[in-house]
């Protein structure tokens, strides 16, 4: 409500505000994928493990905020809400259906967020004034601490429970094949959601090849920002001996 | 060279079509032009852009019952074939207080942290029957939090995406929740002492069996034991003994009011909108009465308030007891005030005796 700079937002082109408000309604719809899952797996954790229990209720609340200032931005300059994209349904390998902890974090921490936290991150080549900047670096400060949250799991894990190795390698094989395809990711391929933020970052529906190929350097740093996270929690190893795709999807996407 | 600059001419003469150049896919522009409700500005007031304040035109409809079993956002367009999430909850009297998106907004501005804005410094030796009394009572509210915590967060993620203010407002009291954990805790470790006894855990264990719907879990969560909560941290601010009990005893009493009004206000509109809801309160506050006596029957926290109310043990049994009961009958009053501002009828007779006997009759 008051930390953001709103009275910053000056009217745009429509194509340019049809867009932020396209990008604004996905995010507030999954934000808070990330906050009703946490919140189930909290119920279930005993309290002994207060630490991780409170880093959660944390990521509740910084997702409920997030719902709530992408609501703000999409009402707040002339647009309003447009449609939902069923990104987080109730699917197959989506978040909502992970049945173990690890999995869950490996989907929504090491993937889902991390994807997303790389474009906030690129907030200042698509934010158009300082309500918007000042959004996607509160936001990417809220969801570094996430996604570091699931790096330091999974590298527990990885050094704790080496029994589950192999099971841990099958989540992030569905992490992988989830994260240009699903349409959990804003930057995925030809989404709603993608074509927005082309838009956004050529500046206009007129210039999208050049927002296209940005957005092609924001998939490739994506990628390449999961691989240095798989490989600091200790599962690098699928990246040498063939298990993983990820580095032809990053060739393919420098093509 | 030919065929180089006949395939220049062909790119240059598609340029600013999006998609012209080679291995840009075409853009469909599907979703443009769509929405339920173009042309909103709101804009922000006194307060900042609250949520509240976004309630406008469409967006500002909420019906009494939410179908949609995705995450659609209130307003916003639905896409047709998605696979239902599957919320439980999709009843508005289920869940709603009319003040759910300000008490979201107050959390978000009055929001502390214990490890910077506490002054700890201020904490210095007590005697030790005192230091283990505080103890102990900041062992049982650590237990209070984390009944909170699992309540709400197992039903948050039940309720549909239409009320999102209330999930939104849920999500700072469970937080809150966090927070007391980590700052009474902290004040149980930080002077020499430690963590005391369990609680006896009863009431906790009856929140989160609830299995009646989040109503039956906010009666007991807030109306009773927040109520209760609330009584306690208030006579614990005035005991304090130093700076720093005083801003946590404070900073926790105005967390746990949100608590409490958003409490209150959803019973309000369920007994409104559900013709035998104040009935089934009353069955419900009939159970709760008796199981909040039974953990009252023990009689650690009772001593451990006394003491902390007396200075020390010496005085515990008498000026210590005295403030207690003082502030048990406060609870009841405010407990059956709450109840018959709801209009939900109480019978002392039927109530335990335990309780009714602080209760000031006139």
């Amino acid at each position: 409500a008051t930390d953001v700079p709103w009275h910053t937002i000056e009217p745009l082109p429509d194509d340019i505000e049809e867009a932020e408000c396209e990008l604004a309604t996905f995010l507030t719809e999954v934000e808070f994928v990330a906050g009703d899952v946490p919140a189930r797996w909290i119920s279930q954790t005993t309290p002994d493990s207060f630490e991780p229990r409170n880093v959660l209720l944390a990521q509740v609340m910084d997702e409920s905020r997030h719902m709530d200032v992408f609501r703000k931005r999409a009402l707040a300059n002339g647009g309003g809400l447009m449609q939902a994209t069923g990104g987080t349904a109730g699917v197959v390998g989506s978040i909502d259906l992970a049945r173990d902890f690890t999995e869950m974090s490996s989907r929504l921490h090491i993937s889902g967020e991390g994807a997303v936290l790389t474009i906030f991150r690129m907030g200042e080549l698509m934010a158009y004034n300082d309500a918007e900047k000042a959004i996607y670096r509160l936001c990417a400060q809220d969801e570094a601490r996430h996604v570091a949250f699931g790096v330091m799991h999974m590298r527990y894990m990885s050094t704790e429970a080496p029994e589950r190795h192999d099971e841990i390698e099958c989540y992030l094989d569905e992490a992988e094949r989830q994260i240009l395809a699903g349409s959990q990711n804003p930057a995925g391929n030809q989404t709603a959601s993608s074509e927005a933020l082309a838009v956004l970052l050529g500046g206009g529906r007129d210039k999208y090849d050049e927002g296209f190929r940005k957005l092609m350097a924001i998939r490739k740093r994506q990628l390449q920002e999961y691989m240095k996270r798989v490989r600091s929690a200790g599962f690098g190893a699928r990246f040498e001996n063939g298990r993983s795709r990820v580095q032809e999807m990053i060739e393919a996407s420098a093509a | 060279m030919a065929k180089a600059k006949a395939s220049q001419a062909a790119a240059d003469s598609k340029q600013g079509q999006p998609g012209a150049i080679d291995g840009i896919p075409q853009p469909r522009f599907d979703w443009a032009g769509r929405s339920n409700q173009w042309g909103t500005r709101v804009k922000p007031g006194k307060h900042g852009l609250r949520l509240g304040d976004l309630n406008v035109g469409i967006y500002g409809e909420i019906p009494e019952y939410w179908p949609d079993q995705t995450r659609n956002p209130r307003g916003a367009i639905p896409r047709k074939g998605v696979p239902p999430v599957g919320y439980s909850i999709r009843d508005k009297a289920g869940l709603w207080a009319d003040s759910a998106a300000d008490l979201y907004e107050e959390a978000i501005q009055r929001r502390w942290a214990p490890a910077t804005d506490v002054p700890w410094e201020t904490v210095k030796p007590l005697n030790e029957g005192l230091e283990r009394a505080i103890c102990q009572v900041c062992t049982e509210l650590c237990q209070y939090a984390n009944g909170d915590i699992e309540a709400i967060s197992s039903w948050q993620h039940q309720m549909s995406y239409g009320y999102h203010e209330v999930k939104q407002f849920l999500a700072t009291a469970a937080f809150d929740g966090a927070r007391q954990f980590e700052a009474f805790r902290k004040r149980a470790l930080c002077n020499g002492g430690g963590l005391g006894l369990e609680g006896p855990g009863k009431v906790n264990r009856m929140i989160l069996e609830s299995r009646g719907g989040w109503s039956e879990a906010v009666i007991y969560l807030f109306l009773l034991r927040g109520t209760f909560t609330m009584t306690m941290l208030r006579y614990l601010e005035r005991a304090a003994y130093n700076d720093a009990e005083r801003f946590l005893y404070r900073h926790a009493l105005q967390d746990k009011a949100r608590h409490v009004t958003y409490g209150l206000e959803h019973l309000q509109y369920a007994i409104a909108h559900q013709e035998d809801m104040a009935l089934i309160m009353q069955q419900l506050m009939f159970i709760g009465d008796r199981v909040f006596a039974r953990e009252m029957r023990d009689n650690v926290l009772r001593e451990a308030l006394a003491v902390i109310f007396a200075g020390g043990i010496e005085k515990a049994g008498t000026e210590g007891m005295a403030v207690y009961r003082e502030m048990m009958a406060d609870f009841m009053e405010t407990y059956l005030g709450n109840c018959s501002w709801l209009g939900v009828k109480r019978n002392l007779e039927m109530m335990p005796q335990l309780l009714t006997q602080y209760v000031k009759r006139t």
